[in-house]
C-alpha cells in the first residue's frame, strides 16, 4: 500500500523542496545575509494615498474582497496576505490621524478585519482614534455589496481606497466608483480573471503574487521577506523544468510528464 | 488562559493542527484522516453561518444607532434597511426560501435590482478599457489587437464576413493568452505555498491582529 498516493508524490516533493529552501533563507537571513526583493510600486502607493486623505480631510476605504474573501474557499492565502497590507495601511491611517473605513461582505471575516485595525491602532498608540462602526459589514451579496459601499464612497467623503484581496468584478464597480469620487485607488488580487479589471480602472494595482510579496514587504521584517524570495527561486526552478521538458519532449522523452504525474 | 494565549496561541494552534489534517488527507488519503477532515470541513461550513449570523447583528446594531441618532441623510435609509431585512427573514423562516411569496418578492426586487447594477459594471468595463487605451505604446496596441480579434472572433456578422476572424481569435485565446495565464499562474501559487507555510510555522500572524 502506497503511503503517498499515486499522482501526488512529485507534488509533495516540491513543496518539501519549498520548504526547504525557505528554511535555508531564513537561516541565512539569520546569520545576516539578507535577500532583498524588489520595491512595489503600489506598496509604496499606500503612503500616498493615506497622506492625500489627510491633507483633503477625508476618509480612506478598505476592503479585503467581495464574493471570494470567505475563510472557507480556497483564497484564504489571499484575505491573510490582503490583512497584512490592510493592518499597514490602518497603521499610516491612525499615524496620520485619517480615518480608516474597513467593509466587507461576509460576516466570518469582520473580527478578523476588526481586530487587525484594532492591533495597527494599537501599535501607534492611537487606540483612542479606533472606531468600531468604521468596520462594517455591508451585505452578503455582491451588488447589494457594492451599492451599500457606493453609499459610503458618496457620502463619507472617502478620497482613498485599497481594495486588496480575492476579488471578483465587484473591485471594477467599486473602483469606476472611487474614481468617479475623487480617490486615489490601490487595488490587487491574485485571481487571474480579475487582474484586467484592475489595470484598466486602478491609480496602482498589485499584480499575481505581489500581493503574497506586498503583504511580507509591509511587515518591514527582513526575516519573512528572506523566505518570500524563495518565490523567485522556485519560480525560476520552474522555468527550467518547463524548458528541459519542451526540449526532452522534442527529442520524445516523456520523463518531465512522468516525473509530475508521479 | 491568559489573553495572549486565548487571542494568539490558541488560534495558532488550531491553524496548524487543521492545516495539518487537510495536508494529510490530500496527500495520503487515509481513512481515519479523511473522515476527520469531512468532519472539519463541515465544522468550517457551520461556523461560517454563524459568522454570517455576527455580520447581521453588526448591521442591524449600526443602522439602530443610525435611527435613534436619527443621523441626517441616513436615517430613513436604515428604517428601510431594517424594514427589509425583517420582512425577508420573517416570509423566509414563515415559508422557506422556495416559498411562493419569498421567490416572488426576491424575483421582482432583489434580482432587477441586481440585473440593473450589472448593467452599469458593462460600462464601467468599456470605460476602463477606453482609459487604459488613452496613449499609444506598443503595449496599449497589443492589447487593442487583441481586443478587437476577440470582438470580431464572437461578432457573428464579423465571422459571416470572414469565417478566419475565428482563427485569430481562438490562437489568440489559446496560445498567448493562456501562456501569460499560465505564467501568473505558476507565480501566484508559489506566493500562496510560501504564505501558507509562513503561515503553519506560526511566522506569519496577519490574521491574528498582526
Amino acid at each position: 500500500m502506497n503511503i503517498i498516493l499515486p499522482g501526488r508524490v512529485a507534488g509533495l516533493l516540491i513543496l518539501v523542496a519549498i520548504l526547504v529552501l525557505m528554511e535555508y533563507l531564513r537561516r541565512q537571513a539569520l546569520a545576516g545575509k539578507f535577500r532583498s526583493i524588489r520595491k512595489i510600486a503600489a506598496i509604496d502607493a499606500i503612503e500616498q494615498v493615506v497622506g492625500r486623505a489627510a491633507e483633503m480631510g477625508g476618509k480612506v476605504h478598505a476592503s479585503i474582497g467581495d464574493i471570494f474573501a470567505q475563510l472557507t474557499q480556497e483564497y484564504a492565502t489571499q484575505i491573510f496576505a490582503a490583512l497584512s497590507i490592510t493592518e499597514y495601511t490602518a497603521r499610516l491611517c491612525a499615524k496620520m490621524r485619517v480615518p480608516i473605513i474597513a467593509t466587507m461582505m461576509y460576516g466570518e471575516t469582520l473580527p478578523l478585519v476588526d481586530e487587525t485595525i484594532q492591533q495597527a491602532y494599537k501599535a501607534e498608540n492611537r487606540l483612542e482614534d479606533f472606531r468600531k462602526e468604521n468596520v462594517r459589514f455591508v451585505a452578503g451579496t455582491q451588488l447589494s455589496y457594492c451599492a451599500g459601499v457606493f453609499e459610503i464612497i458618496q457620502k463619507e467623503k472617502v478620497v482613498g481606497q485599497l481594495l486588496v484581496g480575492p476579488w471578483a468584478y465587484a473591485a471594477v464597480l467599486l473602483g469606476e466608483f472611487g474614481r468617479q469620487a475623487g480617490a486615489l485607488q490601490v487595488g490587487g488580487t491574485a485571481r487571474i480573471v480579475m487582474i484586467p479589471g484592475f489595470v484598466a480602472v486602478y491609480d496602482y494595482f498589485l499584480i499575481g503574487e505581489e500581493l503574497y510579496a506586498g503583504a511580507a514587504l509591509v511587515s518591514g521584517d527582513k526575516l519573512k521577506i528572506s523566505t518570500v524570495s524563495a518565490q523567485d527561486y522556485s519560480r525560476i526552478a520552474s522555468m527550467g523544468l518547463l524548458i528541459v521538458g519542451a526540449l526532452l519532449t522534442l527529442t520524445g522523452s516523456q520523463l518531465v510528464q512522468s516525473f509530475l504525474k508521479w | 488562559m491568559s489573553n495572549e494565549t486565548v487571542r494568539r496561541t490558541l488560534p495558532l494552534v488550531v491553524t496548524i493542527v487543521v492545516a495539518l489534517i487537510m495536508f494529510l488527507d490530500y496527500y495520503t488519503g487515509a481513512p481515519v484522516v479523511v473522515d476527520f477532515s469531512r468532519t472539519i470541513t463541515s465544522w468550517s461550513v457551520v461556523i461560517g453561518l454563524f459568522g454570517q449570523l455576527l455580520g447581521v447583528v453588526a448591521l442591524i446594531s449600526i443602522n439602530a444607532r443610525h435611527l435613534q441618532k436619527k443621523t441626517p441623510k441616513r436615517w430613513y435609509f436604515s428604517i428601510m434597511m431594517l424594514a427589509t431585512l425583517f420582512l425577508f427573514l420573517a416570509i423566509g423562516l414563515a415559508t422557506t426560501a422556495s416559498g411562493a411569496i419569498y421567490q416572488l418578492m426576491y424575483n421582482n426586487i432583489v434580482v432587477p435590482l441586481e440585473s440593473a447594477m450589472m448593467g452599469v459594471l458593462g460600462f464601467y468595463f468599456i470605460i476602463g478599457g477606453y482609459k487604459a487605451f488613452r496613449g499609444f505604446s506598443l503595449d496599449v496596441a497589443a492589447f487593442m489587437l487583441s481586443l478587437l480579434a476577440i470582438l470580431l472572433m464572437l461578432a457573428p456578422i464579423a465571422t459571416a464576413i470572414w469565417p478566419g476572424f475565428t482563427d485569430i481569435g481562438g490562437w489568440i485565446q489559446l496560445v498567448p493568452n493562456r501562456a501569460a495565464q499560465r505564467g501568473v499562474l505558476i507565480g501566484v501559487s508559489l506566493g500562496a505555498i510560501v504564505l501558507a507555510f509562513n503561515t503553519l510555522l506560526g511566522r506569519e500572524r496577519g490574521y491574528l491582529g498582526g
